[in-house]
């Protein structure tokens, strides 16, 4: 199971259709803004949601920016070693250090040309879900 | 030699003048009262010499009166009159003790006066034996007989006496008057070079006045001009505080909107272009070559904003962040890059040349944007030129390391390089080379960061130089 949490509708959308067209037959759930993001991530903790392969995270969302949903995930023991790639439109320098700090596995600039995020998001789901090998389940 | 020191040799020399003009007046004086001295008693002499000639007249006419009449009176004239003589013969040998002439003729006026007397005195006898009555003249005859040449004897040497002491007066007047000369010219010398002291002494004081005054001008100046220097200073202080606090504001807000433009513009087109390639992909059963086409254009399109998005925050990141000066591999940062364009671009052949071991103080990073520009634009340019070569190089000119990229493609024409390194500005249209107009200005933005200069040279189909400095003096 894949996390995807992204605001734009749009860009879900894209998302999905590029994850499905590179192969990736993984359950893709959403979170549509910080917030639901957090509420999952609790869930898991809890035991009440499943735990992902993967989180692609946005990180200009609505209500909770999502570098506090990567310190969240990086807090919580369950979730501390969960796979986190950074999807998003920003290269500022501080965005990617702070991501990096906080640590994130992967930072990904969205390009504007698709065939290029096609391409990269072929790759990443041949990287993470198929050749990286993941932390056992705590 | 000090100020002090040359003061006190000025004033130990004052000194030393007005001492000596001081003894010069003194001996003068002294001259001049030790004159007046000897003529004053020169003076006396005469007199008493003078009265001798009237005492012994008056002994001689007493005498004669004894001898005539027998009168005690003439005869205790007589004796008064002898006394005198003997008395004023002894004054006149004891004023005239220094002069040896003199001494030599009061000696033979004592004896002539003696042997005057001594006649007088046996005239005087005869009248004792006879006290009454006329007198035998037979008796008298030594007397009478005797007394012209006596008389004449005695004022003779009187008159000698006399003469020898108007000589000396004469030359004493002499002396006193060239004494009082004397005194009067060293006091007039001495006069005048005591007041051309004075003069001097006054003189230096005022300058010294002057130049109390004028320091004392100058520091209270100086002083104004201190206290002007402070207020400017603190007013600056307080212009440089704002003016920082000000453009501290405004960076944040430039920061907050390229984030947002980094951000929320490139969302948009990504959908417009992710949303293009389904249609493109999913669609193209339902779509004809006209379609396909205009989804080409789209897409483009979406690209070209793209890209101009990316060299605007390029541009103004460049203007945001620090300059850091380190040491910088120029050569292996220019072939670094241009070996990325390449990668990118490998349909494209270019031979590259690069002028190995040139280092620079400068900021990597913005070099590298820099070099990202000029030598993308190189490739650009040298896309339809055959043999195409991009050259990195650097020489020396007026004492400063020049560095330049240069390209035999398209080149430019002069009349319009002003216009190379404006924002927006292209000398080539989109169908030739695409471009964002930005990338020249984000260079010679670099540059100016570095307190360089960025010009070019160039001509229509012989290719462009693009020559840049880096004032790393300014950095160390």
């Amino acid at each position: 199971m894949i996390l995807l949490v992204e605001d734009d509708p749009d860009h879900e959308a894209l998302a999905i259709r590029a994850l499905r067209k590179a192969n990736v037959a993984n359950e893709i759930r959403v979170a549509h803004d910080g917030a639901e993001a957090l509420d999952y991530v609790n869930g898991i903790v809890k035991g009440e949601q499943r735990m992902p392969q993967l989180v692609l995270l946005d990180l200009k969302l609505p209500k909770v920016e999502g570098l506090e949903v990567l310190r969240a995930i990086r807090a919580a023991d369950k979730t501390s070693l969960l796979p986190v790639v950074i999807l998003t439109s920003s290269d500022e320098e501080r965005d990617i250090v702070s991501s990096y700090r906080l640590g994130v596995n992967s930072y990904i600039r969205k390009p504007v040309n698709f065939n290029d995020f096609a391409e990269a998001t072929r790759q990443l789901g041949m990287y993470w879900l198929l050749l990286n090998q993941c932390p056992p389940p705590q | 030699m000090g100020k002090t020191s040359w003061y006190r040799l000025a004033l130990a020399g004052a000194i030393v003048i007005v001492l000596f003009t001081t003894w010069l007046t003194a001996r003068a004086l002294h001259t001049l009262i030790d004159a007046q001295f000897w003529q004053a008693h020169t003076l006396e002499v005469i007199s008493q010499t003078e009265s001798l000639v009237a005492q012994v007249h008056t002994a001689e006419a007493a005498a004669r009166g004894y001898i005539l009449t027998g009168s005690p009176i003439f005869e205790q004239q007589y004796a008064a009159a002898t006394g005198n003589i003997q008395h004023t013969i002894a004054n006149v040998q004891r004023l005239t003790g220094d002069n040896v002439s003199q001494q030599t003729r009061i000696v033979a006026l004592r004896t002539r006066v003696g042997s005057k007397l001594a006649v007088l005195e046996a005239g005087i006898v005869v009248r004792e034996g006879h006290p009454s009555g006329m007198i035998d003249p037979s008796l008298l005859g030594a007397v009478v007989r005797d007394t012209p040449d006596r008389m004449d004897s005695v004022q003779n040497t009187i008159h000698d006496i006399e003469a020898e002491e108007h000589r000396l007066l004469a030359d004493r007047i002499h002396d006193t008057a060239l004494a009082h000369r004397e005194v009067w010219s060293t006091f007039t010398f001495a006069f005048a070079l005591d007041f051309l002291l004075l003069i001097a002494a006054f003189d230096l004081l005022v300058r010294a006045e002057r130049t109390r005054q004028r320091i004392a001008a100058g520091a209270a100046e100086i002083s104004t001009l201190n206290r002007e220097l402070t207020t400017l200073n603190a007013e600056l202080e307080t212009r440089v505080a704002q003016r920082t606090s000000e453009l501290a504001v405004s960076n944040q807000e430039l920061e907050a909107f390229s984030y947002s433009v980094s951000h929320d513009l490139r969302a948009p087109l990504r959908t417009i272009d992710g949303f293009s390639l389904a249609l493109q992909e999913d669609c193209a059963a339902n779509l004809n070559d006209e379609g396909r086409d205009y989804i080409a254009r789209v897409r483009n399109g979406v690209q070209r904003m793209g890209m101009l998005i990316d060299s605007l925050l390029q541009l103004s990141r460049v203007t945001r962040s620090e300059v850091q000066r380190e040491q910088v591999d120029l050569t292996q940062l220019s072939t670094l890059v241009f070996n990325e364009i390449q990668a990118a671009d490998p349909s494209h052949e270019v031979a590259w040349k690069a002028r190995p071991g040139v280092v620079a103080q400068a900021d990597a990073r913005l070099l590298r944007i820099a070099f990202e520009n000029l030598i993308g634009n190189a490739w650009k340019f040298t896309e339809h030129t055959p043999n195409a070569t991009i050259e990195f190089g650097s020489s020396r000119r007026d004492g400063q390391n020049v560095y330049f990229i240069r390209d035999n493609g398209a080149g430019f024409d002069m009349q319009y390089v002003d216009r190379l390194f404006t924002a927006f500005q292209r000398l080539h249209g989109d169908r030739d080379f695409k471009g964002s107009g930005i990338g020249l200005a984000t260079v010679s933005r670099i540059v100016r960061r570095h307190h360089g200069a960025i010009w070019a040279e160039g001509e229509t189909g012989r290719g462009a130089t693009f020559f840049f400095t880096l004032d790393t003096c300014a950095a160390i």
